[in-house]
C-alpha cells in the first residue's frame, strides 16, 4: 500500500483561533522529542504513533512554541502527547 | 513438774495448727488475687499484645512469679505482691488504648502524606497515558516496538487505572484514607506498567 503524502503544512492545524486550547502544563510525564535533521512533524508522528497523519496531535500540544509547523528546527524540543 | 514436756508438746502442736490454719485462710484470697490479675490482663485484650507488647510481657512475667509463689504455698508473699501487680494489670487496657490511638494517628498522618504525593502525581500520569492511548487508538499502524498485544494491555491498564483512581478519590472524599491510598498505589502500578508498555519515559 502506498504511503500517503504529508498534507501541506499551511493547512490550519489544531484549534481554531475562536477555540484556543491551552497547551498542557509540562510535568514529569510530559513526553519530549528532540527534532533531528530531516525531521518533519509527519515523520515524527509516524515514528512515535506509527501514523504520520496524526501529526496534528503534536501541533496541538506545541501551540505555544510551534507558530509555524513547517518550521521546526534541529534541537527543538516537542511535546509528544 | 512432769507435765512440762507434755505442755510444751501441746503448745507446739497448737502453734503448728494455728500456722496451718493461717496459711489455709490465706490460700483463697491469694488464689482470688491471682485470678483478678489474670482477668485484668485478659481484659487488655489483643490490643495490649499489639501495641504495648513489652509492658504486657513485664506484667505476665510477674504473674508467673506470683503463681510460683502460690504453688510454693507462699500465700503471704502472693498477697503482698498482688495489689501492685493488679494495678499494673489494670493499667494495661488504658495504656493499650492510648498506644493504639497514637499508632492510628500516625498511620493516618502517613496515609495523608502519601495521598498528598499521589494526588499531585497520578492525575498527570493518568492524563499522559490516556492521551497516548487515545492517539494510538486512532493510528492506522502501531509504531515500531509496540505490538498489538502490548498496546491492548496498556489500554486496558489505563482503563483500570482510571476506574481505580475514581475509587481512590471517592474513598478520599469519604475520609477513608487507607482505602484511598491502597487504590492509588494500584493506580500507580498500572500506570507505570502502561507507560513502560507504551515506551513512554517517566520523569
Amino acid at each position: 500500500m502506498q504511503e500517503k503524502t504529508p498534507p501541506a503544512w499551511n493547512t490550519p492545524l489544531g484549534a481554531t483561533p475562536e477555540e484556543p486550547v491551552a497547551a498542557p502544563a509540562d510535568g514529569a510525564y510530559t513526553q519530549w522529542y528532540e527534532v533531528k535533521k530531516g525531521d518533519t512533524l509527519w515523520k515524527i508522528a509516524k515514528e512515535v504513533y506509527g501514523d504520520g497523519s496524526l501529526y496534528p496531535e503534536i501541533c496541538k500540544a506545541n501551540q505555544d512554541t510551534l507558530s509555524d509547523p513547517d518550521k521546526i528546527q534541529v534541537g527543538q524540543q516537542l511535546r509528544i502527547p | 513438774m512432769k507435765f512440762k514436756p507434755v505442755f510444751a508438746g501441746f503448745l507446739s502442736l497448737v502453734m503448728a495448727a494455728a500456722l496451718l490454719a493461717g496459711c489455709a485462710n490465706q490460700m483463697e484470697p491469694a488464689k482470688k488475687a491471682i485470678a483478678d490479675i489474670e482477668a485484668a490482663v485478659a481484659a487488655a485484650g489483643p490490643d495490649a499484645a499489639q501495641y504495648i507488647p513489652d509492658q504486657l510481657q513485664a506484667v505476665t512475667a510477674q504473674v508467673v512469679d506470683l503463681k510460683m509463689k502460690f504453688d510454693q504455698k507462699d500465700y503471704k508473699g502472693v498477697l503482698a505482691a498482688a495489689p501492685a501487680l493488679l494495678a499494673q494489670a489494670q493499667g494495661l487496657s488504658a495504656a493499650a488504648a492510648s498506644a493504639k490511638q497514637a499508632a492510628e494517628a500516625a498511620a493516618l498522618e502517613a496515609f495523608n502524606s502519601e495521598w498528598g504525593t499521589l494526588a499531585a502525581d497520578v492525575p498527570a500520569q493518568l492524563a499522559a497515558v490516556t492521551s497516548r492511548v487515545g492517539i494510538l487508538s486512532k493510528s492506522k499502524k502501531l509504531p515500531a516496538g509496540l505490538d498489538a498485544a502490548s498496546f491492548e494491555a496498556a489500554r486496558s491498564g489505563a482503563d483500570e487505572a482510571k476506574a481505580l483512581w475514581d475509587q481512590a478519590t471517592a474513598a478520599q472524599a469519604a475520609g477513608n484514607m487507607e482505602q484511598a491510598v491502597m487504590a492509588a498505589r494500584q493506580v500507580k502500578e498500572k500506570l507505570n506498567a502502561a507507560m513502560a508498555g507504551l515506551g513512554m519515559s517517566a520523569g
